[in-house]
C-alpha cells in the first residue's frame, strides 16, 4: 500500500516512515507543509495520506483545509488525519461528506503500531476510522435517560467498535464472537437506536457517531 | 476716616446714642409736642444707631457703620431746638439736618463707603457746604427775642421783624438749594442703578431704593411748603404730612439696610444647593452657570490654571485675560491649594463688599474643584489598574497557549517519536533478548500514559479547539466531558480572544464545580450577547449552598471577569442550585 506523509515534525515523521516501511507500507513521499503535499500527491497518486492538523504556516487546522481540498481534488485517496487533541466537531466534519476512505487519530496511537497499521490499511480500503477517545468521549457524555441506557453491555461494545469503523470481521474478532452474532447485534442496535440499517461500515460509522452526537 | 475707633468705643456709641435721642426726645415732650410725634421722630434715628452698629460691628474697615451711626446722631440734634433754654435751642437749630447730607453720602458711597464718583463727591461735598453756610447764617442771624430789648420800642420790634423776614427768607433759599441737591441725589442713584450689575443689585439694591424714597422724600416736602393755602389748620396738616413723610422715608434707608443684609443671608444659604448642584452633576449645569447663579454676577467667569505655567484657560481651554488689581471693573477672587493657584474666580467688583458670601462660594468651588480632580485621579489610577489587570490576564493566556503549543509541537512531538523507536527496538530485539519485549512494552505502556496525561495537562492550560474554533465549539467540548448532562444555548459566533477565553473559563470552572460539589442531575449553560453585553451563565439543579470564597476558582475568574471590566455573580441559597452569571463587556 503506497502511502504519503505530512508533517512538519521531521522527526516524527521519519520515525514514522521508517516504521510504516517495516510493516510493509511503500512510503512514497513526504512533505513538511500543504503545497508540498499537493505537489506530492500529484506526483505519486498513493493510496492513504497520513496528514497531521498542524501544519504552518499557523499551525492550527491546515491539516483539516488540505483533507477537504484533497477530498474534492483527488477524490480517490484515503486521508488519515492525526491530531494532537481529540475534537469531536472535526471528525463528524471529515466524515460527514464522503466517510469512505476518511479517518481521525489521534497521534499517541502510533505507539501501538500494529492497531496503526491496521488503521492506514482501513482507510486504504474506503473503509472509516474514528479514534476510540472519540467514541468514548461521545458515549460517556451524561445524557438524559434515553435508548442508550437499552442497550445490553455486550451491545455497547459493539457499539463502540462500530462507531471507531470497525467491520462486524473485525469487531466479531476484537471481541471473540462469531460474525452472525455481531450482525444480529448491530441489527438490535440499530433498531434500538431507531437507525436505518445500513450496507456500508463507513455509512454505519456516520450515522451512529450523529446519533451519538444529538442524543 | 480710615482709621476706625476701638471696639470699647464702637460698642459705647450705641447707649450713647440712644441717650443722646432719648434725651432730645424727653425734651420736646416736655415742651409740649404731641407724644405720636415725638414716638415718629424718635425712630428713624434709632434704626440708623442699630442698623450702624451692625454695619460697623460686621465690617469695622468699611465707612458705612460710622456714617450710619453719625446719622443717627445728627438726626437727633435738631431735635434739641425744644429746649426752651434759647442758647441751646438756637445752637440747635442751626445744626439741625446734617443726617441730610450724611445721608446722601451714605447713599452714594454705599456699598464700599468710598465716593466712587466724581459727581457724587461734588454733591456731597456741596451738601456739607451748603449746610456749614445755612449754620454759620443761623448762628449769625437768629438770637433769642430777648436779646433785641423792649420789643415794644418800634424800632426795636422793626429790626427784629426784619430779621425774622430776613431768616425766614434764607431758609427759603436754602430748603431751595437742598431740595435742588436732592434731585442731583435721585438722579445718581437712578444712575448707579442702571450701571449695576445682578449682584450690585442685589447688594446696594435696597439702599438705593431707600436712599430713591429719601431724596424725594426731601423735595416733596419741600413743595409742600409751596401749597397755597391760608388756613392755618391745612398748614399745620401740611406740616404734619411733611414730618411723616420724613420719618418715613429716612427710615427706608437703615430698613433697605436690613433687607440688603438678609438677602446676603439668603445668598449664602444659596451656597448650599451650590454645592448640592455640584455634588450631584459636575458638568451639567456648568460650574460657571452654578457659580454665576449663587453670586448673582452672570459676568462671573472661572478660569483655570494650567499646571505649570502662569496661564488661565476657561473650561473649553481658551486662555482667559485675568483682569489688573485696579481694573475698577472686575475684580479677581483667587482659589488656592497648598499655596498654589488652582482657579480664579473673575467677577463684579461689588461682590468684594459681599466677602461672607465670595468666601463660602469660593470655598464650595475649592472643594468642587478639588472633588473633580481626586475623582479624575481616582478614575484614572482605576482606569490604569484595571488596563494592568487586563494586560496581566492577556498575558496570562498568551504565556498558557505558548506552553500549551511547546508541549504539543515540543514534548509531544518527541514522546511519540519516542514511541515508534521503542516500536522499532520491540520488532527487532524480540529474537537476541528474551526479557526485553516484556520491558519495551512496559516502557511504551508508560510512555502512553504520559502522552495521555500531556494532553490532559495541554487542554487543561488552554484549549486549541477555543483558539480553532471559537466559544461555542470550545463550550461544547466541555459539555461533551461533563459526567452531569449539560443543556446549551450557545451562539456560533467569534468573539475576541480575552473575552472568549474569559467566557471560556467560566464555564470550565463551573462545570467543574457542578461535577465535583453540586450533586446535580442537571446544568445549562446560557452565553447570550445583549446590548453590548456578554452574558455568561451556568445553571444547576443541585443543592446550592456554594461558598464563593471556596477555593481559588471563583476567586480568579471574579479577578478575570473583573479585568474585563465586567462583573461575576454567584447565586447559591442552599437547596436551590447554584447559577454563576457573568457580564462581560464586548464591543
Amino acid at each position: 500500500m503506497r502511502v504519503v506523509l505530512a508533517d512538519d515534525a521531521v522527526l516524527l515523521r521519519e520515525a514514522l516512515a521508517a516504521a510504516l516501511a517495516a510493516a510493509g507500507f511503500d512510503v512514497v513521499g513526504q512533505a513538511g507543509e500543504v503545497e508540498g503535499l499537493f505537489d506530492v500527491l500529484a506526483a505519486t497518486n498513493p493510496d492513504v495520506a497520513i496528514i497531521d492538523v498542524r501544519m504552518p504556516p499557523t499551525r492550527t487546522t491546515e491539516g483539516l483545509d488540505a483533507a477537504v481540498r484533497i477530498r474534492a481534488e483527488r477524490p480517490g485517496i484515503g486521508i488519515l488525519i492525526l491530531s494532537s487533541v481529540v475534537e469531536t466537531r472535526h471528525v463528524l466534519n471529515l466524515l460527514r461528506d464522503a466517510p469512505e476512505g476518511m479517518g481521525y487519530l489521534l497521534k499517541d496511537r502510533v505507539t501501538d503500531l500494529a492497531e496503526f497499521t491496521d488503521a492506514v490499511r482501513r482507510i486504504g480500503s474506503g473503509g472509516s476510522v474514528v479514534d476510540p477517545e472519540v467514541v468514548s468521549t461521545l458515549l460517556g457524555r451524561a445524557r438524559p435517560r434515553g435508548p442508550l441506557d437499552d442497550l445490553t453491555p455486550r451491545e455497547r461494545d459493539v457499539l463502540e467498535l462500530m462507531a471507531e469503523g470497525r467491520s462486524n470481521v473485525a469487531i466479531a474478532n476484537r471481541l471473540g464472537l462469531t460474525e452472525k452474532t455481531v450482525e444480529g447485534n448491530v441489527r438490535v442496535i440499530l433498531s434500538k437506536l431507531g437507525l436505518e440499517p445500513a450496507a456500508e461500515d463507513h455509512r454505519r460509522v456516520l450515522a451512529v457517531l450523529t446519533y451519538l452526537r444529538g442524543a | 476716616m480710615t482709621t476706625t475707633l476701638p471696639r470699647p468705643a464702637r460698642l459705647a456709641l450705641l447707649p450713647l446714642g440712644i441717650a443722646f435721642g432719648l434725651g432730645a426726645e424727653v425734651a420736646r415732650l416736655a415742651a409740649g409736642w404731641p407724644l405720636v410725634w415725638v414716638v415718629a421722630d424718635l425712630l428713624p434715628g434709632i434704626a440708623f444707631l442699630v442698623c450702624g452698629h451692625i454695619a460697623w460691628q460686621r465690617r469695622p474697615e468699611n465707612r458705612v457703620g460710622p456714617l450710619m451711626v453719625a446719622i443717627g446722631f445728627a438726626w437727633y440734634v435738631g431735635t434739641y431746638g425744644a429746649i426752651v433754654e434759647p442758647a441751646i435751642s438756637e445752637t440747635a437749630h442751626a445744626f439741625q439736618g446734617y443726617y441730610d447730607a450724611l445721608l446722601a453720602w451714605l447713599i452714594l458711597a454705599y456699598p464700599s463707603g468710598r465716593l466712587a464718583s466724581r459727581s457724587s463727591r461734588a454733591v456731597v461735598t456741596m451738601f456739607f457746604a451748603v449746610l456749614a453756610v445755612r449754620t454759620a447764617f443761623r448762628l449769625a442771624i437768629i438770637r433769642p427775642s430777648t436779646e433785641y430789648g423792649d420789643l415794644t420800642d418800634p424800632a426795636v420790634a422793626d429790626r427784629y421783624v426784619a430779621d425774622v423776614a430776613l431768616r425766614a427768607d434764607g431758609d427759603a433759599v436754602f430748603s431751595a438749594i437742598i431740595a435742588l441737591l436732592a434731585i442731583a441725589v435721585v438722579v445718581l442713584v437712578i444712575g448707579r442703578w442702571h450701571d449695576q450689575t445682578a449682584a450690585g443689585r442685589r447688594v446696594a439694591g435696597p439702599i438705593l431704593l431707600g436712599g430713591l424714597a429719601f431724596a424725594i422724600g426731601i423735595v416733596v416736602e419741600y413743595a409742600t411748603g409751596f401749597v397755597p393755602t391760608t388756613n392755618i389748620l391745612d398748614r399745620i396738616a401740611l406740616d404734619d404730612l411733611g414730618l411723616y413723610l420724613t420719618v418715613a422715608t429716612t427710615t427706608l434707608v437703615p430698613i433697605g439696610f436690613l433687607v440688603g443684609l438678609t438677602r446676603a443671608r439668603i445668598a449664602r444659604g444659596g451656597v448650599a444647593d451650590l454645592v448640592l448642584q455640584l455634588e450631584s452633576k459636575p458638568d451639567q449645569p456648568t460650574l460657571r452657570e452654578v457659580l454665576a447663579k449663587a453670586l448673582g454676577d452672570p459676568s462671573l467667569e472661572v478660569a483655570y490654571a494650567v499646571p505649570g505655567t502662569a496661564d488661565f484657560v476657561d473650561v473649553d481651554g481658551r486662555t482667559l485675560e485675568v483682569p489688573e488689581a485696579a481694573d475698577p471693573k472686575r475684580a479677581v477672587t483667587r482659589l488656592e491649594r497648598d499655596g498654589a493657584t488652582i482657579a480664579l474666580l473673575i467677577h463684579d467688583p461689588v461682590l468684594m463688599e459681599q466677602p461672607e458670601l465670595l468666601g463660602s462660594v469660593s470655598a464650595a468651588t475649592r472643594l468642587a474643584l478639588d472633588n473633580e480632580r481626586l475623582q479624575a485621579e481616582v478614575r484614572a489610577q482605576l482606569e490604569e489598574v484595571r488596563a494592568s489587570r487586563a494586560r496581566i490576564v492577556a498575558a496570562g493566556d498568551a504565556e498558557r497557549r505558548r506552553v500549551e503549543r511547546d508541549l504539543h509541537d515540543g514534548a509531544q512531538q518527541r514522546l511519540v517519536t519516542l514511541a515508534l523507536a521503542l516500536q522499532l527496538a520491540q520488532s527487532q530485539a524480540g529474537r537476541s533478548e528474551p526479557g526485553l519485549p516484556a520491558t519495551l512494552d512496559r516502557a511504551t505502556n508508560e510512555l502512553e500514559l504520559a502522552l495521555g496525561e500531556l494532553r490532559e495537562l495541554a487542554r487543561g492550560l488552554h484549549p486549541t479547539v477555543l483558539v480553532e474554533d471559537g466559544l461555542g465549539a470550545a463550550v461544547e467540548s466541555l459539555a461533551d466531558r461533563s459526567p452531569v448532562p449539560v443543556r446549551l444555548i450557545v451562539p456560533d459566533t467569534r468573539f475576541a480572544p480575552d473575552l472568549e477565553a474569559t467566557a471560556y473559563f467560566i464555564v470550565a470552572e463551573a462545570l467543574t464545580n457542578v461535577a465535583k460539589y453540586a450533586q446535580a442531575t442537571q446544568a445549562r449553560v446560557d452565553i447570550e450577547r445583549r446590548d453590548g453585553v456578554l452574558m455568561v451563565e451556568v445553571v444547576d439543579d443541585g443543592v446550592g449552598g456554594a461558598d464563593p470564597g471556596r477555593g481559588s476558582g471563583i476567586r480568579g475568574l471574579d479577578d478575570r471577569v473583573a479585568a474585563a471590566g465586567g462583573r461575576l455573580t454567584l447565586t447559591s441559597r442552599p437547596g436551590e442550585g447554584t447559577t454563576i452569571r457573568a457580564d462581560i463587556p464586548c464591543a
